[in-house]
Order: C-alpha cells, then sequence, then structure tokens
C-alpha cells in the first residue's frame, strides 16, 4: 500500500517537473526511478527507454506504466501513470481559463505571438535530429525520402503510412537479411 | 466563421475517445511525432479546432509541463464537451500506451522475444522525421507569418541544433521577444517622430498660409 503511494506521488512530482517534453526528461526520470527509489536497475532503465521510443505513445507515460507494473502489478501501473497525468490537468485547464477570460490581453497575444514560430522550430529542429540519428544507411535514406514524397505530394494518411512501412519493417527482416 | 462552429454538434464523448486512442496507438517515440496526427485528425477531418486555434492550442500546451499529447489531448477534449470531454480525449491518449506497455512488460518480465516489434519499428523508424518535417511544412503557414517570426524561427533552430540548448528555454526565449517586440517597434517610432515634427509642422503651416 505504503510503495502504491509512494509510486503515485513520485509521477506527480515527474507530471510537475516535466518541462519540456520526452527527451528533455530522460534524465530527470532516471534520477527518481533509478537513483533515488532503485525500483529499476540502470540497465532496465536503458532496456525499457529503446521500448518505450520504439512503442506508441508518450515516453513519460510508457515509463510510469512499465515501472508501475514492475513494482505494484496493475494497480501499479494504472496509479503510475495516472500520477503523472493529474498536474497536465490542473495546468492546461487553468491556462485556458486564464486565456478564454482574457481573449484580447495584449501582452497574453504577444506572449503567443512569439511562442508559435518556436513551436515550428521545435518541430523541424526534432526532425533534423531525428533524422540524424534513425538515417544510418542508404537503405533508410530511401525510406526517408520516400515517406516524404508520399506525404507532402501525395497527402497519404499517417496512420497508413506507418502501419504500411512497419510491416514492410518485418517483411524485409524476414524475407532479404 | 462563428457561426459554422457554434452550428456544428459538439463531438460525441466515443468520438473523442477514438480519435485519440488512434493517434495514441500509431505515434512511436511521443512528443513531437504525434504533432501530425493531431493536425490530421482534429484540423482537417473532425475540423474541431480551425488553424488559428489550432495554433493557440500548440503555444500553451508546448510552454506547460507535462507530455506535449496529454497536453493537446486536454486541452482538445475540453473545448469540445469541457471537463469531461478532456478526460475522454486524455484516457482515449493513454489507453493504447498502457495496454501495449502492460503486454510487453509482461512477455519481457517472462523472458520472452519481441523481437518481431522491434523489426516493425525498424521499418517505422526512418520515417518518423518524415512525418515531423511534413508537420513542420505545415505549421508554418499558420504560424509564421512576418518577418519577424522567420527570425524567430531561425534563432529557435538554431539554438536548438547548434547550441543544444533545453526546448524550454527556447519557448521562453519565444515568449520574451513576443513581448519585447512591440515594444521596441513603438520606442523606435516615437524616436523617428521629432525627426517628422518640423516637416509636420511645416505643412501645417502652409496649410495654414493657405487657409488664410
Amino acid at each position: 500500500m505504503q510503495i502504491l503511494l509512494q509510486l503515485f506521488l513520485t509521477f506527480v512530482f515527474i507530471g510537475i517537473l516535466n518541462f519540456g517534453g520526452g527527451y528533455a526528461m530522460i534524465a530527470f526520470i532516471q534520477n527518481q526511478v533509478v537513483d533515488v527509489h532503485g525500483w529499476l536497475t540502470l540497465q532496465e532503465y536503458t532496456d525499457m527507454l529503446a521500448i518505450s521510443q520504439s512503442t506508441p505513445g508518450p515516453v513519460a507515460v510508457n515509463t510510469a506504466t512499465y515501472t508501475g507494473f514492475k513494482i505494484g502489478g496493475l494497480p501499479g501501473a494504472l496509479l503510475a501513470t495516472f500520477g503523472l497525468v493529474v498536474p497536465a490537468y490542473f495546468i492546461i485547464l487553468g491556462l485556458m481559463y486564464i486565456l478564454r477570460h482574457n481573449p484580447d490581453n495584449p501582452l497574453l497575444r504577444q506572449i503567443i505571438s512569439g511562442v508559435r514560430p518556436m513551436v515550428v522550430a521545435l518541430t523541424a529542429g526534432s526532425a533534423i535530429l531525428l533524422a540524424f540519428e534513425n538515417i544510418g544507411s542508404f537503405y533508410e535514406l530511401v525510406l526517408f525520402l520516400l515517406a516524404f514524397l508520399l506525404l507532402r505530394f501525395f497527402k497519404l494518411n499517417p496512420i497508413i503510412l506507418v502501419s504500411v512501412f512497419g510491416i514492410w519493417g518485418i517483411a524485409y527482416a524476414n524475407i532479404f537479411v | 466563421m462563428t457561426n459554422e462552429v457554434a452550428n456544428q454538434p459538439a463531438a460525441r464523448l466515443w468520438e473523442l475517445f477514438n480519435v485519440f486512442a488512434q493517434i495514441g496507438l500509431f505515434t512511436i517515440g511521443g512528443g513531437a511525432v504525434m504533432l501530425p496526427f493531431i493536425q490530421k485528425a482534429v484540423v482537417e477531418d473532425k475540423r474541431w479546432l480551425n488553424d488559428e486555434e489550432f495554433a493557440d492550442m500548440l503555444a500553451i500546451t508546448n510552454s506547460a509541463p507535462g507530455a506535449f499529447t496529454i497536453n493537446a489531448s486536454i486541452y482538445i477534449g475540453y473545448t469540445q464537451r469541457g471537463l469531461i470531454g478532456s478526460t475522454a480525449a486524455m484516457l482515449g491518449m493513454v489507453t493504447p500506451s498502457i495496454v501495449i506497455i502492460l503486454i510487453l512488460a509482461y512477455l519481457i518480465l517472462q523472458g520472452q522475444s519481441v523481437e518481431w516489434l522491434q523489426q516493425f519499428f525498424a521499418g517505422v523508424r526512418p520515417i518518423v522525421a518524415a512525418l515531423l518535417l511534413d508537420a513542420a511544412l505545415k505549421l508554418r503557414s499558420t504560424m509564421v507569418k512576418t518577418k519577424f517570426d522567420v527570425c524567430l524561427l531561425l534563432l529557435g533552430l538554431a539554438m536548438l541544433l547548434l547550441a543544444s540548448i533545453n526546448t524550454v528555454l527556447v519557448i521562453i526565449c519565444g515568449a520574451i521577444f513576443g513581448v519585447l517586440y512591440p515594444r521596441i517597434r513603438r520606442y523606435r517610432q516615437a524616436e523617428q517622430l521629432p525627426k517628422d515634427d518640423p516637416t509636420v509642422s511645416k505643412t501645417d503651416a502652409k496649410a495654414e498660409k493657405e487657409a488664410d
């Protein structure tokens, strides 16, 4: 019981300080889960990260579910994930409330007008970083260019794109390698 | 435009759950990777938000702590059905990850191989960058309009890629420039005014003479 409460509170804490999203938080979650509480070994944490980054969903949510399950079974998994999400509720709804009640506040509009281009920079920046990280061979470069053409000029649905390329990945590994 | 939105029936709770569950199921790596999926579903398909509202949503959810995708689901759910709507959307977003991780955690803790999954994602990984690049190009039209916006975009990219500065600082930097820019411009205009004054008074004087 006590460990479940500790799991919940730890992930509430991570949820509050989880600034900058997924990648920025890897070190902070590691500190809490590996160093402070010793719930996972460093090796387990590294393996878990590899799984998180190759399975759907936000990395922080995957980490919470995995750690919670290992420590406290199904209730642990649900409590840890719930803990992670709770702070976001209060913060987002609070910000929305402020924006809705002051839609024409010049200071708010100025802040938003400055943040908007930065969001594009973040998106383009992650695209470039991911390209360097994940495109290591000619084969992968061909997959990247093909996907970009299909998206940009044929407006292919991203869900179909991911499914087709994933199934291709399994076929390639089992037939050609 | 407002009439159009007002006439549209609010999204059903099941619909909110379902749309975000699909987004949660098909996006690997989290964070910015989900952006193109959310954009397609929410702006292009369901028309829950228009381009401007989507841009506001991105600015706010990226400035707040927490996973961007969770924040986005809470925000978008709230615009449709209030508190219940944001809960439905958020649950939709996390349910696929929870189920998949639970199954994998079970298999891994039992010592079983999950090689086929790694093969699936080996095919997906190179295209994630393509998805993001496409999303950035789509966002550019609504979020980068003026020369000032272009400067900020380039500054942000330089901070991220050349100096690997934390994303939070990049956002804060954008907010600061957003607040300062109109003030600097006003100050510079005010500085230019005195130079214009003599001409103004001359023309005024001429106007007065002519009136005489």
